[in-house]
């Protein structure tokens, strides 16, 4: 049995959610400057921002986005790891002495309809390894008002050609990508019951640019689905350009015969994610 | 590196705000970048409820005429810093109480993303316009911000209603006083 203590767990995974608030993700910095190459004008004027954005969120310690929105933790712990503490209160207290210490901002209200009292709410999700008995792996995604707007989910007929789909998914995204901040990258859910649905399309913003579906049939369609929505022109923050999608991500789960949930969801440029192995 | 290579010489017109004159924003179209100095009013959702539905009491000796509005919540100011991070928050969310706050004197609005027909056609009826500002850059705009004011409703917290000096904070015509807008080539379905 591995046993992880209080101290360790707080003292690490607080260092990963201040980092994820200050630090682009390496992945999504080369993605950028990948599309600066390929745009003039305003959009290279906009990515060339958002670059710089990053290098004055790290060196001043000011978040990369004032939302700092809803921290959604993913834990992946292995069967032998044991937690001396309760996980959901030391996580509360990792969220609030993290958000008062560096200021970020109280992004949530307590109640949905009577809205007072900004405070910080988080969610997290616990899945069990299947390797790395001894390990316990937390992943951190940073989830602001606006790209959490831009959600879809529809429950298709089981029936359903899969072209139908993927003009689904294309018009779908096209009409939620002036909402929010592109270059965004695009995740779809396949599957599953409508709670795992959605929570998998969450987990797979976890995957890193450019990081394929393992079955080549998804991965051919996640390529085909970024160069279709690439030709809409929205372009990087909808000034117009080739850069509107940095990726386009597929995840499958089993599913009932007498139904086809499809999920969708956009993870603006703002990308606030990280992993830490303890 | 990156600082360098920001400048990328877009034409920009240099405005001060509130505008002596309306008269300039006529000369502004779509994709035309703009630098702004001078003082922005910043409130967004909450406000802009209470103004619609006349709760006014609290603002009704302030002048609106021919100011500016940015839709913000920004982080709390660290020691050394007048704001924390600052970047515009999304548009499309204000479309339904735009023309109270246009009414009122508003003529230029700064937010992200898209903003309805409806929007589209208070700027024709105002002579107002719709600047984009760049999404996910709260920390670069924070260096555009010099000093910050509450105004009111500080109930709200984050979206009470504040004033901020800016120097050179920069948009893109998104909506002009014509009625065209930045996306009418877009794909959009």
């Amino acid at each position: 049995m591995r046993i992880i203590e209080k101290e360790e767990f707080k003292r690490n995974v607080k260092n990963l959610l201040i980092q994820t608030h200050y630090f682009l993700p390496e992945d999504v910095i080369l993605a950028i400057k990948e599309a600066i190459k390929i745009e003039e004008g305003l959009a290279k004027d906009a990515l060339l921002k958002i670059l710089k954005n990053a290098e004055i969120s790290s060196c001043l310690k000011l978040p990369l986005c004032q939302d700092t929105g809803i921290p959604q933790f993913f834990l992946n712990i292995g069967k032998n790891v044991y937690f001396d503490f309760n996980l959901k209160e030391v996580l509360n207290e990792i969220v609030t002495e993290t958000y008062n210490q560096e200021k970020f901002r109280k992004s949530s209200v307590e109640d949905p309809l009577f809205r007072r009292n900004n405070f910080n709410f988080f969610t997290f999700f616990v899945d069990y390894k299947e390797e790395n008995e001894n390990e316990c792996e937390v992943s951190i995604l940073i989830r602001g008002g606006g790209s959490e707007n831009m959600s879809r989910l529809n429950l298709f007929l089981p029936t359903t050609e899969f072209q139908e789909i993927i003009k689904y998914i294309i018009n779908e995204v096209k009409n939620m990508l002036m909402f929010t901040c592109p270059p965004v990258v695009v995740s779809i859910g396949l599957g599953g019951s409508i709670d795992t649905n959605i929570c998998m399309t969450k987990k797979a913003l976890l995957r890193k640019i450019g990081e394929r579906n393992k079955k080549e049939f998804y991965a051919e369609t996640e390529i085909f689905l970024k160069q279709q929505i690439n030709l809409s022109n929205i372009g990087p923050l909808g000034l117009g350009g080739k850069t509107t999608v940095l990726d386009v991500f597929i995840e499958t789960l089993p599913t009932h015969i007498a139904t086809l949930p499809v999920s969708i969801n956009l993870q603006c440029h703002s990308y606030r994610r990280g992993s830490i192995r303890l | 590196m990156i600082l360098e290579e920001c400048n990328l010489n877009l034409n920009t017109h240099k405005i001060f705000v509130p505008l002596k004159d309306t008269k300039i924003l006529h000369s502004l179209k779509i994709s035309d970048k703009v630098s702004i100095t001078g003082e922005l009013f910043v409130f967004r959702d909450q406000v802009h409820k209470k103004i619609h539905s006349g709760q006014v009491s609290q603002i009704s000796n302030i002048n609106f005429q021919n100011s500016a509005v940015y839709y913000c919540a920004a982080t709390e100011a660290k020691e050394g810093f007048v704001i924390g991070s600052c970047g515009p928050t999304s548009s499309y969310r204000m479309d339904d109480y735009t023309e109270k706050v246009l009414s009122l004197g508003v003529r230029i609005m700064i937010g992200k993303g898209y903003r309805s027909s409806k929007v589209v056609e208070f700027c024709k009826k105002y002579g107002a316009i719709y600047l984009i500002t760049y999404g996910g850059c709260g920390a670069l705009i924070n260096r555009w911000v010099k000093s910050v004011e509450l105004v009111a409703y500080p109930e709200l917290e984050t979206e009470a209603m504040y004033k901020y000096w800016v120097e050179g904070f920069e948009g893109i015509v998104a909506i002009d006083v014509y009625g065209n807008t930045l996306w009418k080539n877009f794909d959009l379905c």
